[in-house]
């Protein structure tokens, strides 16, 4: 395990919300393939470490080293996803944003690379079990239906590196399974994959490796 | 005088009807998208706004070549990219937000603009610029809002699926690796663009009566974006029918009388819209009836069964 290549590596890393810590000498290092649970109180900047990691800090101090990724490697699924809960898209519209570069950019269908995008879309709906809600108008669903679609928009990203903010929120028991489930196998296909949540259990069971936060410092524990 | 000809005869016989016509209803198909997009993006305020900042451009064309049209469009299509900018830029390195500083730099330049045109025009003058003169348009001038038009629909057909998504979420968009900014400002230019034809025919007071009406109207009518901008093309070309009929049968100004047949269909649609109108709001039973199945503090109890 411990040779493949280091993808994020952070030591004594700060980063501060107007003069309060959130991480606080956090050091930690996450390996190419590793499956790890991100655990931890409220406040213990488990969702600030996955904003780190994804690039969307940059204020921390200390010493951060990221492997060269292209932005479409990281595939980064916010806990409050800023969509605009207007604009009456589909559901199709909203997972098909994930694969911009292989669609055109415009009106038109687009070429070969089109058509694999779009049965790539088929199959991220269908294992989000949202086939049947393709056509909806995105802003009709239900709390746990958005969620789906926003997985399965990052799903079809295919990004190397899976960074998840509570992505369980608001999932059934059932959507929950399925989803931990499809986290093992994108796992055993070599993704990588590090996913905040909160229930120990699903932890232990789902991930081989687990990271406990604490407020004000950072512990590292290898399960 | 029979229906057909009280409808269709000031169109066929006159050719400034005609051109009115076809140049109202351009901007109102190009304008569709702009209009559903401005509204869904709570940005239908900014760019009714960003339509008064033609003014001082339209104003310095009108003082150095007279009301010659290319002239007042250049002039509009500047100013109107120069404040979009300004604004974006004040937003960008001041704590104040794009929508504030967008209302002071408007508010400016419609100010140095009523200057610049009262010190050398007449009111008749200024009167053209702030509510329009669609029934003028002289051929080389509805060339360009037909060019214009052309144009914005290029635009949407090259680069539709990017401008929406960044109407949806710009924070994934810039995370997948795209330069946000440039998208943003493609909408602008788009914005500004349909703004400056709208101009010509309704003035810089109403530049986007004839896209954000139609737009309001369709969103009561239709559910999915594609047939709301399908349903606003429609409203506006029926508005602009009907606004140059008002104007020619009762010597109504045109633009005014334009805007005012797309109020009157806005205002059908607040009402009887099919989708989200008042009145289908109103009889629609609040509480569908589920024959068999009725619900006891939790329990589900089905028709049959002991409780």
């Amino acid at each position: 395990m411990s040779a493949s290549p280091v993808l994020f590596d952070l030591q004594d890393i700060t980063l501060s919300y107007q003069g309060k810590p959130a991480l606080h000498h956090f050091s930690a290092c996450f390996r190419q393939g590793e499956m790890w649970a991100v655990l931890g109180s409220n406040g213990s900047g488990k969702s600030t470490l996955l904003r780190i990691l994804a690039g969307e800090l940059r204020n921390w101090e200390g010493r951060f080293e990221r492997a060269a990724l292209a932005p479409r490697q990281i595939g980064y699924l916010g806990q409050t996803a800023l969509l605009n809960q207007d604009l009456p898209v589909t559901v199709w519209d909203v997972v098909s944003q994930g694969l911009v570069m292989d669609l055109s950019f415009g009106l038109w269908p687009g070429g070969r690379r089109a058509a694999s995008a779009r049965a790539r879309i088929r199959t991220a709906l269908e294992a989000m079990d949202l086939l049947p809600l393709r056509d909806r108008v995105w802003t009709h669903l239900s709390g746990g239906q958005r969620q789906r679609a926003l997985i399965a928009r990052l799903l079809v990203q295919d990004a190397d590196v899976l960074l998840l903010d509570e992505p369980l929120n608001s999932l059934d028991e059932t959507g929950q399974s399925r989803l931990l489930e499809l986290l093992g196998e994108l796992h055993r296909a070599g993704k990588t994959v590090i996913c905040v949540l909160h229930d120990e259990r699903l932890a232990a069971r789902h991930f081989p490796f687990a990271l406990l936060m604490r407020a004000r410092t950072g512990t590292e524990a290898r399960a | 005088m029979s229906v057909f000809e009280f409808m269709f005869s000031p169109f066929l016989e006159l050719d400034f009807m005609a051109r009115a016509l076809l140049a109202s209803a351009a901007i109102a198909i190009a304008g569709a998208p702009v209009g559903v997009l401005l509204m869904f993006r709570r940005l239908s305020l900014v760019g009714d706004a960003l339509g008064h900042a033609l003014l001082p451009g339209a104003a310095l064309g009108y003082l150095m070549w007279g009301l010659y049209f290319p002239a007042l469009f250049f002039g509009g299509l500047i100013a109107g990219l120069l404040v979009a900018a300004l604004a974006s830029l004040v937003a960008r390195i001041s704590p104040q937000r794009e929508e504030s500083s967008l209302a002071s730099m408007y508010l400016l330049s419609i100010a140095v603009g009523v200057v610049l045109v009262s010190r050398s025009g007449s009111s008749v003058d200024l009167m053209h610029l702030l509510f329009g003169s669609v029934l003028a348009l002289d051929e080389a001038t509805l060339a360009m809002v037909l060019g214009a038009s052309g144009l914005a629909l290029l635009l949407w057909a090259l680069l539709g699926r990017l401008l929406l998504f960044e109407a949806l979420d710009a924070a994934h968009l810039e995370r997948l690796g795209y330069p946000v900014k440039w998208v943003h400002f493609a909408f602008l230019f788009i914005v500004v663009l349909t703004l400056v034809t709208g101009f010509q025919a309704l003035g810089t007071l109403m530049a986007l009566g004839l896209v954000l009406l139609p737009a309001a109207a369709a969103r009561f009518c239709v559910d999915s974006l594609p047939r709301q901008i399908g349903g606003a093309m429609l409203f506006g070309g029926i508005g602009s029918f009907a606004g140059l009929l008002a104007s020619f049968h009762l010597n109504w100004p045109s633009g005014p009388a334009i805007v005012l047949s797309c109020g009157v269909i806005y205002l059908l649609a607040l009402g009887f819209g099919p989708a989200h109108g008042l009145w289908s709001r109103w009889r629609r039973p609040r509480h569908p009836p589920h024959p068999g199945v009725t619900i006891r503090t939790g329990v589900v109890v089905t028709r049959g069964e002991a409780p």
